[in-house]
């Protein structure tokens, strides 16, 4: 029922104001992510050379640097497409504007940012080993454990065995709550205990 | 919590009454058949070669006092009167590798019986399901 009024007023705070646009969210806590200033959205695909050289301009690229990102649907009109370099692998020697993103004041900004960063999709990553090495590795070390199992398979694991017998009644392994309370004491009794081996 | 023990004592009040039933195989309480079924001349008997007087006299502990004394008595004889590098020469070790072979063939003894005990049953089961002998799973108890 909360959610239901925070999520009403939101929405009309945000269409009353008249400066932001939203996207068809249905959830509250993306209401404000999935809202964007008109100003600052990418115009259409350039078709012609004077649309090329206009958003050219506007992104701060020379004409002949400027390449928009294709146009299959999933594009974002005319948005640059920008080489896959993160922040982290610019120098942090030279003398940035911004030394956290490591990016000067005017410079366009790759559209996926925000994830060309070490700790998710790194550009920079490479494996330490070649990757059929790793792979020929895992299988020799698998079928190592393989090959042993495989073997073990002719042979029981569990050996059930009865209890040790022992030749004269003294000795009681059970507890006194084992034995209804009391341990009676043992008879010295010799018990009989019999082999294998038949009477012939 | 006191419900639910009080519950379980309703169903079970006597945990040390379970009894095993007569169709798994109960390692505690020994085998429940007639050692001699399955023999029909007999079988031959476990020897003891020490006496009751002689094992309490070389003060033994319980555990012990089984059908290997007799080899354990002599490798501690052997263990008590060698020195340290006698022993480091190995000089008690023929006398350990009796009493492990005596204890080998105790264990095979035992896994046997085990074994003994499972295939009876089994044979018991079978006896039941074509009507030779009454199943025990009908039976009502007596309080």
């Amino acid at each position: 029922m909360a959610a239901l009024r925070r999520s009403w007023l939101l929405v009309n705070a945000l269409k009353n104001k008249h400066a932001l646009h939203l996207r068809e969210i249905s959830s509250t806590q993306s209401l404000l992510a999935g809202a964007y200033h008109p100003d600052w959205k990418p115009g259409d695909y350039p078709q012609t050379q004077k649309e090329h050289e206009e958003a050219a301009k506007k992104y701060n690229l020379l004409p002949e640097d400027y390449r928009p990102l294709p146009d299959d649907g999933y594009g974002a009109g005319d948005y640059p497409a920008l080489p896959n370099i993160g922040e982290e692998q610019k120098s942090p020697w030279t003398d940035w504007d911004d030394p956290r993103m490591r990016r000067n004041w005017g410079d366009p900004v790759h559209i996926d940012f925000d994830i060309l960063v070490p700790d998710r999709a790194d550009p920079a990553k490479r494996y330490r080993y070649p990757l059929w090495s790793m792979y020929a590795m895992f299988l020799f070390v698998y079928s190592m454990f393989f090959f042993t199992w495989l073997l073990s398979m002719r042979y029981p694991k569990v050996m059930p065995m009865m209890d040790k017998v022992y030749p004269y009644e003294e000795y009681k392994v059970r507890t006194a709550w084992a034995e209804g309370g009391v341990i009676i004491p043992p008879t010295n009794k010799r018990l009989k205990h019999y082999t294998f081996e038949p009477l012939d | 919590m006191g419900i639910a023990y009080a519950k379980f004592q309703e169903m079970w009040p006597d945990p040390r009454q379970k009894m095993p039933s007569q169709l798994e195989v109960d390692f505690r309480n020994g085998p429940t058949f007639d050692p001699m079924l399955g023999f029909p001349n007999g079988r031959k008997e476990r020897e003891m070669p020490l006496t009751h007087d002689e094992m309490v006299d070389a003060r033994l502990p319980f555990e012990n006092r089984d059908y290997c004394a007799h080899k354990y008595v002599h490798y501690l004889q052997c263990m008590t009167e060698s020195g340290f590098f006698a022993k480091l020469a190995g000089k008690c070790d023929h006398d350990q590798h009796e009493y492990n072979d005596c204890m080998k063939e105790d264990t095979i003894l035992r896994w046997k019986e085990w074994e003994r005990e499972r295939r009876l049953l089994e044979r018991r089961k079978r006896r039941i399901a074509k009507g030779l002998e009454p199943d025990p799973s009908l039976q009502t108890q007596t309080a």
